[in-house]
């Protein structure tokens, strides 16, 4: 049987250069639900994200249930070469992953197909941030940890998201992200969030 | 797992053809070999020993020069970060690294080191001792410098301060070497067996701590 | 156990439990080396063969055991860390290069005098003096990865993986005079079958080593608690 896919952390605290963080924390996240991190700079979303992927160590407990695979992850690094090439990078990925999701499906969903042979240091900031996204496209992951999926993105490359984040969540995913936007940016009823003081 | 060192194997060879460091390595050991008969003040044949040990220094610098670049563009741009998160095991990463590190700075200075003693001296008898102690040597020197590249990570001054690190663990290393190099009774190999032994401890051992270290070093 | 040691983990704690220690060691230390001194230089019988240049031995010995054994405490002190993550155990292992590379030195000048009378040289590249040489290296390259990383996180982490790695050369210091022929004489004081050296010299050698492990001691509680005063104090500058 599958277990239901939840996250709870309780009491959750972090610790760089010997100084708290944040002030302890607790929530629940469970299955088709999304939790928006917000905060101002420097209050530390980008520290929790980390220790939910298990990048920072920590006090406290943080319980994942029903992951199935990898987690996803985007942060503020794109991990992207500047002399590759966009074909070669989506074949590598592809590879590491060893994922069963076709080249062209890739470049058809994100309409690469202008700049599938340029290297990537060509590209601008908005689409070298989309290309970070096909990693989360090639495994079949149900957890998406995002750090600020929508700077520097124009209209479109949003739009694409916002669908990407929408059809990940009806599937019964569950999505972390981090924002600075205000109001509502997703149509997303079951959405909850939490605020870093 | 075969396939995913080979693939990772593959994409740092192409990396490292792509910008353009590969050739760095092997030039600066020629340019670094040029040096020692220009320092003598003639183009006389060295002596024997002075061209082994000519040798033996240009392949520790030019080891150097390319340990800087091991894991630093990984590092930067953060495709190390994204192997970590998602799971990609980090053993194979290394190992992968390393010998691609080898392939580059290790083999082709074997390879052409023989030529070189022997157009630098006019001998030709400790070739086949330069070879084997040379390929026992630099797959050490990788092993031995891919923690310390990955402990310098994200450090202010590291490029200088890695070569200081380093150098103090490389000398036993070179002492070894350059010992086993200059037998003249051929009948003891003594050192070639201790650098074999330092190799197949070091085979397990220094990948494990450089995985420990980039895990923990990666925030 | 580990709780009861927790209590004591708390750096403002420490700080002011090694007050009383660090000056019990000064005020023994100082009697002691007199004491080993005076002993050693006028009151030891000379050495049969070395004649009196073996006096050199009471400092060149005493401080050679406490490099060695800085090197030790470092590596120790380094895997508690790295198991356990208490802050004080690295920040008391940052401290002792300093201190170390003073004793090394003195260790490889002293050693060098001695050799000029009874080996004919002041440097030979045996292997029980480059090992010697090797580890002032892996001190400097500690004291240097700390400056490196004076505004990184990771700092403390790579410390003290650098000198696990750095503890390679321990043992081939330690065994370097039984495994290889070299000219530096082999162990005389610490070995399996017992002390082969004459009692009348080893009281006066042990006084001064006892002395100069405490001596060690008190500059390395002094430079502790300059550092957790230094933290303090970026710690209050950070805070608001």
């Amino acid at each position: 049987m599958k277990k239901k896919l939840s996250l709870t952390v309780t009491k959750l605290r972090c610790k760089r250069n010997s100084i708290s963080v944040f002030k302890p924390l607790s929530f629940k996240v469970s299955e088709g639900q999304m939790l928006i991190i917000k905060g101002k700079n420097g209050r530390g979303k980008t520290t929790l994200i980390h220790c939910l992927a298990g990048l920072l160590s920590y006090q406290g407990f943080v319980r994942w249930k029903g992951v199935e695979g990898k987690i996803g992850y985007i942060g503020h690094k794109f991990g992207l070469k500047e002399y590759e090439t966009v074909y070669d990078f989506i074949k590598f990925w592809k590879a590491v992953y060893s994922s069963k999701v076709s080249i062209e499906e890739v470049v058809e969903f994100f309409s690469l197909f202008n700049v599938l042979f340029s290297p990537i240091a060509f590209l601008s900031f908005g689409q070298k941030k989309k290309l970070t996204f096909v990693r989360l496209y090639f495994f079949n992951n149900n957890v998406w940890l995002l750090d600020e999926p929508f700077s520097g993105m124009d209209d479109n490359n949003r739009e694409l998201i916002v669908n990407m984040i929408e059809s990940h969540i009806l599937n019964k995913g569950m999505v972390v992200l981090s924002t600075h936007e205000k109001g509502r940016i997703l149509n997303i009823k079951n959405t909850k969030e939490l605020v870093i003081e | 797992m075969n396939n995913l060192f080979y693939i990772i194997l593959k994409k740092d060879f192409k990396d490292n053809l792509l910008s353009n460091k590969a050739w760095f390595t092997i030039s600066f050991f020629l340019l670094c070999l040029i040096i020692f008969p220009l320092a003598f003040g003639s183009s006389q044949y060295l002596e024997l020993n002075v061209s082994i040990s000519a040798i033996w220094i240009s392949t520790l610098f030019a080891n150097l020069i390319a340990l800087d670049h091991m894991y630093k563009e990984d590092y930067n741009d953060g495709t190390l970060l994204y192997y970590i998160v998602n799971k990609v095991p980090l053993v194979i990463v290394v190992y992968a690294k390393c010998l691609s590190h080898w392939l580059f700075s290790g083999l082709p200075i074997i390879l052409i080191a023989p030529l070189c003693s022997y157009v630098f001296s006019g001998y030709s008898e400790n070739n086949l001792n330069l070879f084997i102690s040379l390929i026992l040597a630099t797959p050490i020197f990788t092993l031995i410098g891919s923690p310390i590249a990955a402990l310098m990570l994200g450090s202010s001054l590291r490029g200088a301060a890695l070569t200081f690190i380093t150098l103090p663990f490389y000398l036993p290393i070179i002492i070894f070497g350059v010992m086993g190099t200059n037998i003249n009774n051929s009948n003891i190999n003594a050192e070639f067996y201790l650098l074999l032994a330092i190799l197949s401890i070091g085979m397990i051992f220094f990948p494990m701590i450089t995985v420990k270290i980039l895990k923990s070093i990666i925030n | 156990m580990l709780r009861k040691l927790h209590k004591y983990a708390n750096p403002n704690k420490f700080s002011l439990i090694i007050m009383p220690i660090k000056n019990v060691c000064l005020y023994t230390a100082l009697p002691l080396i007199a004491i080993g001194l005076i002993i050693g230089l006028f009151f030891s019988p000379p050495d049969y063969q070395q004649g009196e240049t073996v006096r050199i031995m009471y400092i060149h010995v005493s401080s050679a055991w406490i490099s060695l054994f800085a090197y030790v405490l470092i590596f120790f002190l380094s895997v508690f860390y790295l198991i356990w993550k208490f802050p004080l155990f690295v920040l008391m292992a940052k401290e002792i290069p300093f201190v170390a590379i003073i004793f090394t030195l003195i260790t490889l000048i002293t050693g060098s005098l001695w050799g000029k009378p009874t080996w004919g040289t002041y440097w030979v590249w045996d292997a029980r003096l480059t090992s010697f040489l090797i580890l002032l290296f892996i001190y400097l390259g500690l004291i240097f990865i700390d400056k490196a990383f004076k505004y990184n996180v990771n700092g403390d982490l790579s410390f003290s993986y650098l000198s696990i790695i750095g503890a390679i050369n321990i043992p081939i210091i330690k065994f370097s005079v039984d495994w290889w022929n070299t000219l530096h004489q082999p162990a005389s004081v610490i070995r399996a079958s017992g002390p082969s050296i004459n009692i009348e010299m080893l009281i006066p050698l042990m006084i001064m080593s006892t002395g100069v492990l405490l001596l060690f001691f008190y500059l390395i509680f002094t430079n502790i608690q300059s550092a957790i005063a230094e933290k303090k104090i970026l710690f209050l500058s950070s805070k608001d």
